[in-house]
């Protein structure tokens, strides 16, 4: 190179790495906006989230061919990075080359590396290219700046490979030692027949170009949904989507902290830092969206819109030129994110199924932002569907969403010589577990002859239990999810002292909403136990040989079930409700497992109407009956109505099971 | 002696104008009604069982006018020298009954199911906790501002009352009230709401199809004044309209009456009508969980009894 083309480089490097960090520094600084919050705590869980779901692409992979083109270019970028640090060394110091820092195997090993990784991406490129231009699966439907910064990429991503293998075989042609470059080789035979001068001159126009691509490509990212290129792996590092903490636990929020005067948000500043950044890391795959029930039938909830809404709000707030940002749905000019951005009706649509966060490769958690905005909603502004009225009042005054008598609470267990926590003090004792029995199995007839099914198990099994009868009341999980934290950690408060005051260590619970609140969410005010869902102590009680059921096969009937959300994907209980199923055949519905759909009765969807697109419980009810099963088994009172409506609905005859009771059916006569 | 506040609408009374003639008359005083409406409405006079009858006759009272209104009915009491002054929670009344109480200082008691004094004290009822308990309460002072809950008095009605009427007229301008009623729009047009009527007949999905819904109709026809709810799952059905739902996210009703035809009762439902008096079910399946609820249960098919028991409805209501 001439002295005036080195100049020149040098200042072409300096202005792009000027540039560079002027907006990196400026992104980074809007993030400031946001509420402060510690994500550094247990460095080693969230290194380990960084190799196995940033590294190794773990979530991405759930949709396996998109997913691996998608490593391959990630991968790709990690190995050619470092030969790219070698070609930009080499405009200064021309004689630079790794292969005076490394052992020859080494160095062939790393140009062989490059070689390899720049075929893949180019194929995979190719793929991509296809999949847009001709597949196009919707979940990738954007606006059309979407669809022109998505090509744009794809295209400098293969020039850039282009002109690497272009450069190298120009420099093979002029003479320089091919050495590993195998493939560099053979394009350059193809190039023989140019003079080794025109060769070398070439060589230079194409490290130029390669260059300048790599220089551009870093200044295009920042205004770019490719922005998650840098921001992904620092992303999933922070993030609490997998740990460090309890998984789907909801933020503890002091009620009574001075000073404060935003409860949840309306705007980029309410929200904690780390869901703005969340914002920077969306590529706007459409996988939470193509996973979210509300949008799957038909409402206008998308929780991918919810994320980008973020961004372009905060790069609004922030300053940035709005023409260049890309965004999703209408937004007035300069207006807060609620109400201007995502509306109150999108926000209510919300199960709270945790399918979006489960499916996000890069562990943005919209449900967050989304349960934050809830908040405000009703704790700020008391904006809330009209019928949620009589359940918030209900709560309020008996304990129960539903407009029943407190009193009435352990009506069921008459007769069944269960005592109370109460009869238990009274004779001095403590009992082995408390049976935590819910709103549902208390009050509802269809999940009563859960609660009882359940309490005939234990009786069989011969351990000693207690109820709370009067002295139970809501978990608050309603309250929680529906926004309403005041009234939730009235709940909470208050069954919390109960427990205490018996001393109770351990908890057996027939619905997961309360399984979930009191083993994960009940820490947060203090409340610490041991609380185990009804399948995982049956499961137990059997390993021990405790239930004594018939000695046949089990239920004849071809069996499928349904995964309740905060069972699974909020605490990962998958295998041990089918373990229990005394049954001949289980079939899996197409979506099961992490992939289950929501029977639409969470994040308070039970007491609210469904009046837009399908019902969610009739999709999700349709599915489990093409299976073709006589019969359908669930694991939560809340996931029996849904279904239950929605295979009366069908004019189905199929019958719906808890699996306690289809376990207390085999039951052997004692 | 006693002030009764008679409820109007245009120029005729309500319902609930007669039931507070009747709660007032639980004191064993001397009772007298207040009539506020526009032009004309002292013709209606003669059908209130008081003694005497005060009338304020004003062309902004075409209208409900809650601060002309409240001041005056305060004002009367005041300089009238009543012990009580009795409402009726209606929708006007419990906008009413608190404004008339804050003006006078005195104690207000709404939803009141009985009425009796204790020497110098008023002692009276009223349910508390989704009508589970009953709350006793004492009024000391005069005057006290009690509201009666609806249908819990029998109406007053005559035809044949010979009150003293006595033209009163409105504290300050009743125009210049900073809250105007422009216009009084009922939903659903001419048809019963659920949550007003004092028997309701519901439908759900054991009637098979909407078409079958004219059996459920014709039944509510029977009674006369009957109102048609539905469940949650035909209203999701698309057979009925959402303003028709009883249940948790509907309309939560409490009526004298409440006849269930089909509906099996999920908790849902029963959220909405466990309050009402008297339940009656129809459903084919005997272990139907609104069987645990109702004071009446006929277990068998929709089709043969509704018809049955419509005919046997108009019939007694024929003879009685």
């Amino acid at each position: 190179m001439t002295p005036a083309a080195e100049s020149l480089y040098l200042i072409i490097l300096g202005l792009a790495a000027g540039f560079f960090f002027y907006n990196a520094q400026r992104l980074v600084e809007y993030l400031r906006v946001g509420r402060p919050e510690d994500r550094t705590d247990h460095p080693l869980v969230r290194a380990r989230n960084l190799v196995s779901i940033g590294v190794l692409q773990s979530k991405i992979l759930r949709d396996p061919l998109a997913g691996a083109m998608h490593a391959t270019v990630f991968w790709g970028f990690m190995v050619l990075t470092v030969g790219s640090v070698e070609i930009l060394i080499q405009g200064v110091v021309p004689s630079f080359t790794y292969a005076a820092l490394v052992s020859p195997p080494l160095y062939a090993g790393y140009v062989l590396s490059q070689e390899a990784f720049a075929l893949f991406v180019l194929g995979a490129v190719a793929w991509l290219f296809y999949r847009r231009l001709v597949l196009r699966p919707k979940r990738l439907q954007g606006d059309k700046l979407e669809q022109w910064d998505a090509l744009l990429i794809l295209s400098m991503i293969a020039a850039l490979m282009i002109t690497l293998f272009l450069l190298n075989a120009f420099a093979i042609v002029s003479g320089q030692q091919a050495g590993a470059r195998v493939l560099s080789t053979g394009l350059a035979r193809l190039l023989s027949s140019i003079p080794p001068d025109a060769a070398a001159s070439s060589r230079d126009v194409m490290w130029w170009s390669h260059v300048l691509l790599i220089l551009a490509f870093l200044n295009y990212l920042p205004y770019s949904k490719h922005l998650h290129v840098l921001t992904s792996l620092p992303n999933v590092y922070l993030s609490n989507t997998s740990g460090p903490g309890t998984i789907g636990a909801m933020r503890p929020m002091d009620l009574e902290a001075e000073g404060v005067e935003q409860f949840g948000a309306a705007d980029v500043k309410d929200l904690p830092w780390k869901n703005l950044l969340d914002g920077y890391s969306c590529t706007e795959c459409g996988r939470c969206t193509a996973a979210c029930p509300a949008n799957l039938t038909g409402k206008v909830l998308s929780p991918r819109k919810i994320v980008i809404n973020v961004r372009e709000r905060l790069l609004e707030f922030g300053g940035m030129p709005t023409g260049l940002v890309h965004g999703e749905g209408e937004h007035e000019p300069d207006a807060r994110l609620l109400d201007g951005y995502i509306s109150e009706e999108e926000l209510w649509q919300c199960t709270s199924c945790r399918a979006c966060v489960q499916e996000c490769p890069v562990s943005i958690d919209q449900l967050d932002t989304i349960m934050e905005l809830r908040r405000n909603l009703v704790l700020m502004e008391s904006r809330f569907p009209p019928e949620l009225q009589p359940a918030f009042q209900s709560l309020e005054r008996n304990g129960t969403p539903w407009a029943f008598n407190a009193a009435d609470r352990g009506e069921w267990a008459e007769g069944l010589s269960i005592p109370t926590m109460a009869d238990c003090s009274a004779q001095g004792r403590e009992p082995e577990v408390l049976f935590w029995v819910g709103c549902a199995g208390s009050f509802d007839a269809r999940a009563k002859k859960i609660t009882v099914a359940f309490a005939r198990i234990m009786q069989a099994a011969g351990i000693d239990f207690a109820i709370l009868g009067q002295e139970e009341k809501c978990n608050g999980d309603p309250a929680r999810r529906m926004g309403n934290e005041y009234l939730y950690q009235m709940l909470a408060k208050e069954n919390i002292g109960t427990l205490n005051a018996y001393r109770v260590k351990t908890v057996v619970t027939i619905c997961p909403h309360c399984f979930h609140q009191l083993g994960n969410e009940y820490a947060q005010l203090g409340g610490h136990y041991e609380v185990i869902h009804h399948s995982q102590y049956i499961e137990r009680l059997m390993a021990e040989g405790r239930v004594p059921l018939s000695n046949d096969n089990g239920d004849e009937r071809t069996f499928t079930y349904h995964d309740s959300c905060y069972l699974g994907r909020y605490n990962n209980v998958y295998d041990a409700p089918r373990r229990v199923l005394p049954v001949v055949n289980l079939v899996e519905p197409v979506r099961n497992k992490s992939r289950g759909l929501c029977c639409g009765a969470g994040g308070g969807r039970m007491w609210m109407e469904e009046t837009q697109g399908k019902r969610i419980n009739i999709e999700r009810t349709q599915e489990l009956l093409a299976t073709g099963a006589q019969a359908i088994a669930t694991a939560c009172p809340f996931c029996m109505t849904m279904i239950s409506d929605g295979v009366k609905a069908n004019e189905s005859p199929v019958p719906v099971y808890d699996i306690a009771e289809v376990v207390a059916s085999r039951l052997s006569a004692v | 002696m006693i002030l009764a506040f008679a409820e109007s609408r245009g120029t005729a009374l309500r319902k609930a104008a007669f039931e507070a003639v009747t709660a007032a008359r639980e004191l064993g005083d001397d009772v007298h009604a207040i009539v506020v409406g526009p032009s004309g409405i002292a013709a209606q006079a003669s059908q209130l069982d008081t003694s005497r009858v005060l009338v304020a006759e004003h062309a902004a009272f075409t209208q409900y006018n809650p601060e002309a209104t409240a001041a005056l009915v305060a004002e009367r009491v005041k300089t009238g020298g009543y012990r009580a002054v009795f409402f009726v929670s209606t929708a006007q009344g419990r906008d009413l009954a608190p404004r008339v109480a804050a003006k006078l200082g005195a104690a207000f008691a709404p939803d009141v199911t009985s009425v009796a004094t204790n020497g110098e004290e008023i002692v009276v009822t009223h349910p508390v906790y989704s009508g589970k308990a009953i709350a006793t309460l004492v009024l000391t002072g005069a005057p006290a501002v009690i509201a009666a809950r609806p249908s819990s008095f029998p109406p007053a009605r005559t035809d044949s009352a010979s009150p003293s009427v006595e033209a009163i007229a409105p504290v300050g301008d009743p125009s210049a009230s900073r809250v105007v009623v422009t216009e009084l729009r009922t939903g659903g047009g001419a048809k019963l709401d659920v949550s007003e009527a004092a028997i309701v007949v519901s439908g759900g999905r054991g009637l098979k199809g909407p078409e079958h819904f004219t059996l459920v109709e014709d039944l509510a026809a029977s009674f006369g004044n009957a109102a048609v709810g539905a469940s949650r799952a035909v209203v999701d059905a698309g057979w009925r309209p959402h303003s028709d739902q009883v249940g948790q996210t509907g309309k939560v009703v409490s009526p004298d009456l409440y006849v269930a035809v089909g509906i099996s009762g999920a908790i849902q439902h029963l959220a909405g009508m466990r309050t009402a008096k008297t339940i009656v079910a129809i459903n084919r399946d005997k272990d139907a969980p609104i069987f645990k609820i109702a004071d009446y249960g006929i277990v068998g098919d929709a089709f043969e009894i509704v018809p049955a028991l419509a005919a046997a409805v108009r019939e007694a209501r024929r003879s009685g």
